[in-house]
Order: structure tokens, then C-alpha cells, then sequence
């Protein structure tokens, strides 16, 4: 073999290889720092698109909920919507399990109820003996529905209402068994009164109570009976506001909790409520959310939870949103 | 060289991702601004409805049969209008569809004679409801009307308890579609007031 073969079959020194490693850091180096650069950028647009989504889910369901806050059945309730005779929405959470006390206001929760598109009311056959005995429904009347007992069925979330007068008494429960009757047993507390056949209604209801969670930084949705679960994660704060007419009808004006709860009192115990609850037009909801992953979040008055990003490629601010609500349903009421 | 192709293609791929993470949240966005504009065009129709309603004295007038019945001067006078998305809107379909809907709900079986008819009431895009053209708003807007299934008096056609229905749809872009379905009531003072008013899902 030539020395010339054996030069060109004898490999790179170790000088070479060092020297070409050398060369290509340097060559790789700035264009590793731009695509680490794009890369935070696409995590951190990613999570930005995650919070603004959370952000739109959050804000339309509670805006359709408290729109729709003291709709009554279409028909059949003598001075039109719920709304004239209970608290469509109440400061507080309300329900089977853990309710707050009747007369107490918080400002990060809520409680909306409202009977759905397709609910209807019927009327009692008779007259309720005690206020624990089943609820005898008359199914005869037009509009009933055909399942169940005129459409209430196992599970059905449902208010009987004493329509005499605001505050005459309602009770919100879950129909636990169906026979000739309704139940409503356990879990459901006692119902606060025996009702009328001549004034009562019973109706489906959707009973939504929202709830800020913050050591868990949740909001939290209630259905009033069993189901108590996250709606929204890292959400930062939570305010609900009420709105009355003002005097002279010259725009709403915001109504203090302390107002909401100093009487005068309707209602029966434990249900009993502040009247100017039945006042409210207005509802303003902000709630504060933040990106779920702490390496975009950094510090400042742009993040209530600072995170541990130093990047201006990586910075996604919290986000607020306020918005304000008018209760279409309350135009109904006394 | 080799690198430096490596290094490329690994930034197409991160900016291929960040085309698709903006290109989605903008037609995420773009979604939820036509549904927000087609449901407050929808309640913006039945307040519309509402006041036409209030001026009307006997209900049933809106609720005799086609072509007898009164409609609103919220009437654009077309009756294949062309949608925000280009699509026609067949009005007589639509108020086919509407009436199927309905006898789900509130039909035959449940309320016999009395069960509701639909009217076509309105119909016109939602720049007629604005006081200017500042705002330009891709929005059709669809109202009927029917007598409630409760009054009892085995006609649809009639009001005979100062109680009737209202529905009112809105068509935005996109095929966005959003409903309102109130139910009002007049007193014996003249007052028309909402009993009970509805986003249909």
C-alpha cells in the first residue's frame, strides 16, 4: 500500500476533530438560542390561547345563566315570571349540601335559578297534609308532559312555589322517588311548609350556584343538590356585583351586600330572603384568570400569582374579564 | 450545513405550530364574536317584536291564518333572503322548521287544538334595527309568533287570554344560528310584560 493510501485511510487526529467540534458550537450556538427563543414563543402563545378560551367559556355560560335568572315556565304563574315571587339570584350559595345561612351575602358566590326552555308547572291534585308527605301532582292538566309524572321523573331538580304573593313560600328539591307522587327525601332538607293545592306549582328548575374556590383557584359549579365540581381552573378572583334601578329610573345603581341583607325579610324559614334581592335588574361578574404553567407567568402587577419567567418571549398575562348582565326575567316581576 | 438544516427545520416545524395555534384562535375568536352578535340580535328582534306588539290591540290579528294575519313593519319584503354567509333563508321552510320544533314541545299530544301555530311575524336584516349605518353588523334576523297552548279555547289562531308566544332567531356568519323565545302577556291595564324569556339552545 503507498504512504499516499495509507495517509488518506488513517482518519482525523484528535487536533481535527476538536478543532471541527469548536467550529460547529460556535456555528450552532446562536442558532440554538433562536430556536429556544421560538419555542417559549409557540409554549407560551399556546398556553395564551388556553387562557383566553377558559376566559370565553367562563364569561358566556355564567352571561346565559343570569340572563336567563327567574325565567318562569311560559305559562300558568299568575304574576308572570319567577322572578316576582323569589330571589332570582341570591349571594350565597343555596342547596341540599352545605348552604350558606338564609340572609347572608358574599360577594364570590352566586346562586341563579330559573326553569329551563322546555319546562311547563303543574299543579297539586291536593292539598300537601304535613310538609313531609309526598307531592300529588295532577297530571291531568293540558301541557303535561307524558314521561314520568307529568314529565317529573326520578332525579328531576324541581321548585313548588306558593304563588300568593312574594315570599308566601317555595322550596327547591330533587324528586328522589316517583310513585302516585313526588318525594322528596333525603338529601333533600324538609320542605319549609305544607302547600296548597289551590296556590302551589311545581316546576323543573335549573339551579346553578357558582362558587370561587380560592384556595384551589376554581371556580366551582353547584347544581343545588350532589354535584358540586371545578367549572374553571387558575382562576384568580371571583366578584359578583348586584344592580337596582336607581330612583327616578335613572340607571341601575349598585346595591352594597350589606343592603341585601337587612330586611325587609320574606319567605319562609329557612328560605327567607331580603326583599331587595326581588329588586335586582343587574348583575356585574369579573373574574381574574391566569396561564396554567408558572414558566409563563413572571412578575408585577400583571400576574396576582407570580410565576418564574424572566423572558419576554414567555410572559402571558393574566387575564380579567368584567362584564355586566341585565336580568331579562326580572322585568316580569311585581 | 448539515446543522444549519437541521436548526431550519426545526424552526418550521415550531412556526408551523405557532401558525396553527393563531390560525385556530382566530377562527376561535371569529366564532365567538358571531354568536355573540347573533344572540343579541336576537333579543334585539324581540324587543323589536315586543314594541310592534305593544301598538297591536287585539293579538289575534298576528295570529289569523296566512296570508290574513298582521306582521310587523320589521319586514325587509323578501321572502328567500340571502343570509350573512351567502346562503338563501328560505322563510317558509324555515317557519316549517320551526313549527316541527315546536310540536315536540308544546304539539298536539300535549295541548290538542290549542297547541301552537306558528305565524311568520318579522323579517329583515339587523341594520334596520340600528338608527345608523356606523355599525354594520352580519346579521339576519327571523321573529314568529303563536298563540300559548293554555288558553283553552281550541283555536290557535285566536288570543283569548292576552298571553302569546315569541321566537326569534338570528343567522350570522358561519352558519352561527341563535334563538330567543319569550312569552308575553298584556294586563288588563295594557301593559305588555314578559312572562318568561328563553335562550333556546
Amino acid at each position: 500500500m503507498s504512504d499516499e493510501v495509507k495517509k488518506r485511510e488513517g482518519g482525523f487526529t484528535l487536533i481535527e476533530i476538536l478543532v471541527a467540534l469548536a467550529i460547529l458550537t460556535i456555528a450552532a450556538a446562536p442558532m440554538l438560542y433562536v430556536t429556544a427563543g421560538a419555542q417559549r414563543l409557540a409554549h407560551s402563545q399556546s398556553e395564551a390561547a388556553d387562557l383566553h378560551q377558559r376566559a370565553r367559556v367562563i364569561a358566556e355560560k355564567i352571561q346565559r345563566d343570569i340572563a336567563m335568572a327567574g325565567a318562569g315556565p311560559p305559562l300558568d304563574l299568575p304574576l308572570g315570571s319567577l322572578s316576582a315571587y323569589i330571589p332570582a339570584v341570591i349571594p350565597a350559595r343555596t342547596g341540599a349540601r352545605s348552604p350558606d345561612a338564609a340572609l347572608t351575602a358574599f360577594d364570590d358566590r352566586c346562586s341563579i335559578v330559573y326553569v329551563p326552555d322546555d319546562g311547563w308547572s303543574a299543579r297539586l291534585a291536593v292539598d300537601m297534609p304535613d310538609q313531609s308527605a309526598g307531592i300529588a301532582i295532577d297530571a291531568s292538566i293540558p301541557g303535561c308532559p307524558a314521561a314520568g309524572l307529568c314529565g317529573f321523573t326520578a332525579g328531576t331538580r324541581a321548585l313548588i312555589l306558593d304563588t300568593t304573593v312574594a315570599g308566601a313560600g317555595h322550596d327547591a328539591f330533587s324528586v328522589t322517588a316517583l310513585d302516585a307522587e313526588l318525594a322528596h327525601g333525603p338529601p333533600n332538607p324538609p320542605l319549609s311548609k305544607a302547600y296548597g293545592a289551590a296556590t302551589a306549582r311545581v316546576m323543573p328548575i335549573v339551579q346553578r350556584v357558582y362558587h370561587f374556590d380560592r384556595a384551589a383557584r376554581r371556580l366551582m359549579l353547584y347544581d343545588g343538590y350532589q354535584s358540586d365540581v371545578p367549572l374553571v381552573d387558575n382562576v384568580v378572583d371571583a366578584r359578583f356585583e348586584y344592580f337596582v334601578d336607581a330612583a327616578g329610573g335613572v340607571g341601575p345603581r349598585r346595591i352594597a351586600l350589606t343592603e341585601l341583607i337587612d330586611g325587609p325579610v320574606a319567605g319562609l324559614p329557612p328560605n327567607q330572603f331580603d326583599r331587595d334581592l326581588l329588586r335586582i335588574r343587574l348583575m356585574r361578574v369579573t373574574l381574574r384568570l391566569q396561564a396554567a404553567a408558572d414558566d409563563v407567568r413572571g412578575g408585577g402587577a400583571w400576574f396576582a400569582r407570580p410565576g418564574r419567567s424572566t423572558s419576554g418571549y414567555s410572559l402571558v398575562p393574566d387575564v380579567e374579564v368584567s362584564f355586566d348582565v341585565a336580568l331579562r326575567n326580572a322585568r316580569g316581576g311585581s | 450545513m448539515t446543522v444549519a438544516l437541521l436548526v431550519m427545520l426545526l424552526l418550521a416545524a415550531i412556526g408551523a405550530a405557532l401558525v396553527v395555534v393563531t390560525t385556530t384562535e382566530t377562527l376561535i375568536s371569529a366564532s365567538y364574536r358571531s354568536a355573540q352578535e347573533a344572540a343579541h340580535g336576537a333579543e334585539g328582534a324581540v324587543e323589536r317584536a315586543l314594541h310592534d306588539l305593544s301598538t297591536t290591540p287585539d293579538w289575534s290579528l298576528v295570529l289569523a291564518v296566512p296570508p290574513a294575519n298582521l306582521v310587523s313593519t320589521f319586514d325587509d319584503r323578501t321572502s328567500m333572503p340571502r343570509g350573512p354567509d351567502g346562503r338563501r333563508l328560505d322563510l317558509a321552510a324555515l317557519t316549517v322548521e320551526r313549527q316541527r320544533d315546536s310540536d315536540v314541545r308544546a304539539g298536539p299530544s300535549g295541548f290538542g287544538a290549542d297547541s301552537p301555530q306558528w305565524r311568520l311575524y318579522a323579517h329583515a336584516p339587523i341594520e334596520e334595527l340600528l338608527p345608523s349605518a356606523a355599525i354594520v353588523l352580519p346579521v339576519y334576523l327571523i321573529v314568529w309568533v303563536a298563540d300559548e297552548g293554555l288558553d283553552g279555547d281550541g283555536n290557535p289562531a285566536i288570543d283569548s287570554n292576552g298571553t302569546i308566544l315569541v321566537h326569534a332567531e338570528a343567522f350570522g356568519t358561519g352558519g352561527t344560528r341563535r334563538a330567543v323565545q319569550a312569552s308575553i302577556r298584556r294586563s288588563a291595564e295594557g301593559v305588555t310584560r314578559v312572562v318568561s324569556w328563553h335562550r333556546v339552545p
